[in-house]
């Protein structure tokens, strides 16, 4: 008889059938959901955001680090970790089971560099270098008709190099608008045909749906008293007008700045991780139930941080790290994959976490989840994933 | 159907084309000392192009100044040559609080500055926050001024190729006040021809030792951790600076070094940082610390013990020599050359360049000592580089086409209004010193290619064409300090008040140079001033 570790080896491996692998990646979810990528930059101190309070070494490790967590954190079940006062956002989601959280989650990145780990992160092959996105890649397996969206100022790398082509709708800024003219058509007709031209057209096109979002979010923030200070818990809202609007936008992603915590990091995460948590709450409460039912939420970093706090009340570059996983349908109040401790010879390098949960493992368990994309599908969004396969 | 004359033009720029390709026939003997592309006089039509390339775009005196020069007197220049600028603009730029002593500056508001130290109620800290704004705002728009308006455009392009390869986030803590500073320090070194002291200049800068916390990173057995410890305060290593000198400044990610090399050059790198008012001269004597300007090597900081850094052995106790010695290293090392030459190519050349040419620009980067001259002859020799150049192939970087639209819609005219140009580059996201990540702005058109950027793009060359834009000179304006708000929006319409650029059609499509049919063709139906908007957001001006 087939174990189900032997079976999910083989199917990694190719041998299964492909009628059976098809089976095992289609779960109970429909196929009409949304993702949500939230990619914070700069490589979260995980240990920071959802910190592993009964480890006996954190004291050591993070004397002044782990005191706020420790005094006056939120236990998150009977999990052995708390967040912090300013994520107690991430509490609430998970006692209400609609947050879990991988403390030993990411790439297979081995430089420790921001900016390899992200080019990793985002082509999601296990390469550096490669000409497509995973995102990119996942919107071409879109059923017809369906789409995806950019909250970002450029094309990021995790969309760039597929057909279907997202829209790209920065919420800050001044938006897209181009009266229309006599001149603005020659324009136009200038850049027929061209890449500059397909950009220009699709600003067009994105203008109308954008701002009539815009107008109605404008009402909701204010219904809800004054936004918060960070740059996500003020675009929340927008955001989840948009995507209520164009139900047809089965992928999204937004990335955030400001997590490369070198010194200072219990100020700048305060900040950072109250931005992040009133961003998740805005956002369920701005999409609504039924939405929110239909949207899974990843957030996750590039890499995580070093285990010991340094010389300078911050943490440097690190391996694993925090990944967390919200919406009104995931499985939560739990945590994905395991944690070893904080124990010298646990850790990676006697410095940072290792990496136990794959992050293609979780993109792809959303994608089949939410997507309804099979395992055909999933191996051409991350070619390369390892064998692991996840319960979402 | 003025626009139609533009034909010609093209012609002459596939006969120049022809002309770098060709060798002429006594070539053969002379081939080492003078290649006949890069050192045969420039017609108007290449001119133009290296203009756009290596420079902001063409103005009609520069365009007169550079027919005639030589590609390699151009590139000569551009390294070695400052900038001037006319009256107006040189009257523009010391109206900024940039004139004043660093120093001065710093003892004033630096960490333990008399300023500071007196700012205690909320009030004065709010003043001192917005003085200290000031320099930052002034740093910015000075920067922008000088690329606006400089007579050396090629030099201009070098230095924020430099400043964005050694790149600062300026807002960040006490940068602010050393920002200027460090435009100048780079400037300086650009002009030596030499890698070695950009990288030099930039790592015995305040502005990086602060920008990458190296100026607190201490060693924890050294005798200022020491002192600390007995006070209840641990005092360690921070790994910042060496990384990213590492990785971003030197060798390159995959340049071979390991993690091992990183925490050594943390170490190595201990007791480098800035000096503080709040320091007693005597007491850094004893300690026999070593100022240079405002930087400050302090050896109750450093790691004194012995290291091995890519592969060499560094013996106990030799403090900043250490630090000398390491930055050499770096900075002559193979894998540094390939990373340089792969980031210039990029930059002058291609978004992906050909590996011969950076293999050329490699080995002369090394068999020079890392002159930046000699790395950048390959390039101009190679034929990839004149068809590259005959094409127009790059997207222009949203700095380029910003100054570009300025400078060819102001012709010769000053572009003054500072203000409008760094409220427009930041919102085009390429600010000057404003990149928040080590790693600088991208080069490559998918860094900057979206539909967002094309309908600034379109939306600010619509606007200059038709006079609504005040590049020439802005109204008079208090401290703008809000990002929000309705402050913000009172500056936002503010910032539309002022004096724009008189358009002469003639002199701009001369600056502009040849467009393709499918622009000529949308061109038919306009009128004249129209047809300069279309010029300035036509898919041919958009690359360079």
């Amino acid at each position: 008889m087939l174990t189900r570790k032997q079976f999910l080896g083989w199917s990694a491996s190719g041998l299964a059938l492909p009628v059976l692998g098809a089976w095992a990646a289609e779960g109970p979810g429909s196929s009409d959901g949304r993702l949500i990528v939230v990619f914070l930059r700069g490589g979260l101190d995980g240990l920071f955001a959802v910190c592993p309070v009964s480890d006996p070494r954190l004291a050591e490790l993070r004397p002044t680090l782990s005191r706020s967590v420790v005094d006056e954190g939120i236990r998150l079940g009977g999990s052995g970790f708390a967040a912090p006062p300013a994520f107690k956002a991430a509490a609430e989601l998970y006692a209400a089971s609609e947050l879990a959280f991988a403390p030993c989650a990411g790439t297979t990145d081995a430089s420790r560099s921001h900016f390899q780990a992200q080019d990793l992160f985002e082509l999601g092959t296990g390469a550096t270098h490669g000409s497509t996105g995973f995102m990119a890649r996942a919107a071409d397996m879109l059923a017809r008709g369906r789409g995806a969206i950019s909250f970002t100022r450029e094309v990021p790398l995790v969309f760039q190099g597929g057909e279907n082509v997202p829209q790209v709708a920065p919420l800050s800024g001044s938006g897209l608008k181009l009266p229309p003219s006599r001149l603005l058509d020659a324009v136009r007709s200038a850049h027929r045909g061209q890449r500059t031209g397909d950009a220009l057209e699709q600003a067009i096109a994105t203008e109308a749906e954008i701002e009539s979002a815009m107008t109605t979010a404008m009402e909701v923030q204010a219904s809800r008293g004054a936004p918060g200070a960070g740059t996500f818990s003020r675009v929340a809202a927008t955001l989840a007008q948009v995507l209520r609007n164009n139900t047809r936008l089965a992928l999204a992603f937004l990335d955030l700045g400001g997590f490369d915590t070198h010194a200072n990091q219990e100020a700048v995460l305060t900040r950072g991780l109250g931005d992040l948590g009133a961003g998740l709450l805005t956002l369920k409460s701005a999409l609504g139930e039924r939405e929110w039912r239909r949207t899974r939420v990843v957030v996750m970093s590039e890499f995580g941080r070093t285990a010991r706090e340094n010389g300078t009340r911050g943490t440097d570059h690190g391996h694993g790290g925090l990944m967390l996983l919200a919406g009104g349908g995931v499985r939560g109040g739990r945590m994905i994959g395991d944690f070893a401790g904080l124990d010298e010879f646990r850790l990676n390098e006697r410095r940072d976490l290792p990496v136990l949960v794959d992050w293609r493992s979780v993109l792809a368990a959303c994608m089949g989840d939410a997507l309804g994309l099979n395992s055909t599908a999933l191996d051409r969004i991350f070619p390369g994933r390892p064998g692991q396969r996840l319960d979402i | 159907m003025v626009i139609l004359r533009f034909c010609g033009a093209k012609r002459t720029a596939l006969r120049s084309l022809r002309r770098w390709l060709v060798l002429p026939f006594w070539a053969g003997a002379s081939v080492a000392l003078a290649q006949p592309g890069i050192d045969a006089p420039m017609d108007e039509a290449l001119a133009r192009n290296m203009l756009n390339r290596f420079g902001f775009g063409a103005t009609p005196a520069s365009l007169v100044q550079a027919t005639g020069m030589t590609p390699r007197q151009y590139v000569q220049r551009a390294i070695s040559a400052g900038s001037t600028l006319a009256p107006a603009a040189a009257d523009a730029l010391n109206r900024l609080p940039i004139t004043e002593s660093v120093d001065e500056v710093w003892n004033r508001l630096g960490p333990g500055g008399y300023e500071r130290t007196r700012a205690v109620d909320a009030q004065a800290k709010k003043q001192l926050q917005q003085t200290e704004r000031q320099y930052l705002v002034a740093a910015v728009q000075a920067r922008l001024l000088v690329m606006a308006n400089s007579d050396n455009p090629g030099h201009e392009a070098l230095l924020a190729f430099w400043l964005n390869h050694f790149s600062v986030f300026a807002p960040k803590s006490e940068v602010k006040l050393v920002a200027w500073d460090y435009v100048q320090a780079l400037d300086r070194a650009l002009r030596t021809d030499s890698f070695e002291e950009l990288l030099r200049a930039s790592f015995y800068s305040p502005a990086m030792q602060v920008y990458l916390d190296n100026a607190q990173s201490t060693a924890s057995d050294s005798a200022a951790a020491r002192l600390a410890a007995r006070r209840g305060k641990d005092l360690g290593i921070n790994e910042n600076l060496a990384r990213e000198l590492l990785e971003l400044h030197t060798l390159g990610v995959g340049g071979g070094y390991t993690q091992q090399d990183v925490q050594v050059l943390a170490r190595i790198i201990t007791g480098a940082g800035v000096y503080s008012p709040r320091m007693q001269e005597r007491n850094l004597a004893r300690a026999g610390a070593i100022r240079a300007g405002l930087f400050l090597f302090d050896p109750r900081r450093h790691d004194l013990g012995e290291k091995r850094f890519l592969g060499e052995f560094f013996p106990a106790g030799r403090g900043l020599g250490e630090i000398d010695r390491a930055l050499h290293l770096m900075a002559v090392h193979p894998a540094t050359a390939q990373h340089i030459a792969i980031k210039l190519a990029r930059r002058f050349l291609s978004d992906d360049p050909p590996k011969s040419v950076v293999e050329a620009m490699s080995t002369a980067f090394l068999a020079s000592g890392g002159r930046i001259s000699s790395t950048l002859w390959p390039l101009l020799q190679s034929p990839e580089f004149a068809l590259s150049l005959a094409q127009g192939s790059k997207f222009k970087e949203p700095a380029d086409y910003l100054l570009s639209v300025a400078r060819a819609a102001c012709g010769d005219q000053p572009i003054i209004n500072a203000r409008l140009l760094a409220a427009s580059l930041t919102d085009m996201g390429e600010a000057p010193l404003m990149h928040t990540t080590p790693d600088g702005y991208g080069m490559r058109e998918s860094d900057w290619l979206s539909p967002a950027a094309m309908a600034k793009r379109v939306r600010l060359a619509l606007g200059v064409a038709a006079g609504r834009v005040p590049l020439a000179r802005g109204e008079d304006a208090g401290p703008s300090n809000s990002q929000s708000g309705p402050d913000a929006e009172m500056d936002r319409r503010r910032l539309l008040q002022g004096t724009a650029c008189e358009i002469d059609g003639s002199a701009l499509r001369r600056v502009v140079g040849p467009i393709s049919d499918q622009t000529q063709a949308a061109a038919l139906t306009l009128s004249p001033r129209e047809q300069a908007g279309l010029l300035l957001a036509s898919p041919d001006f958009m690359r360079r």
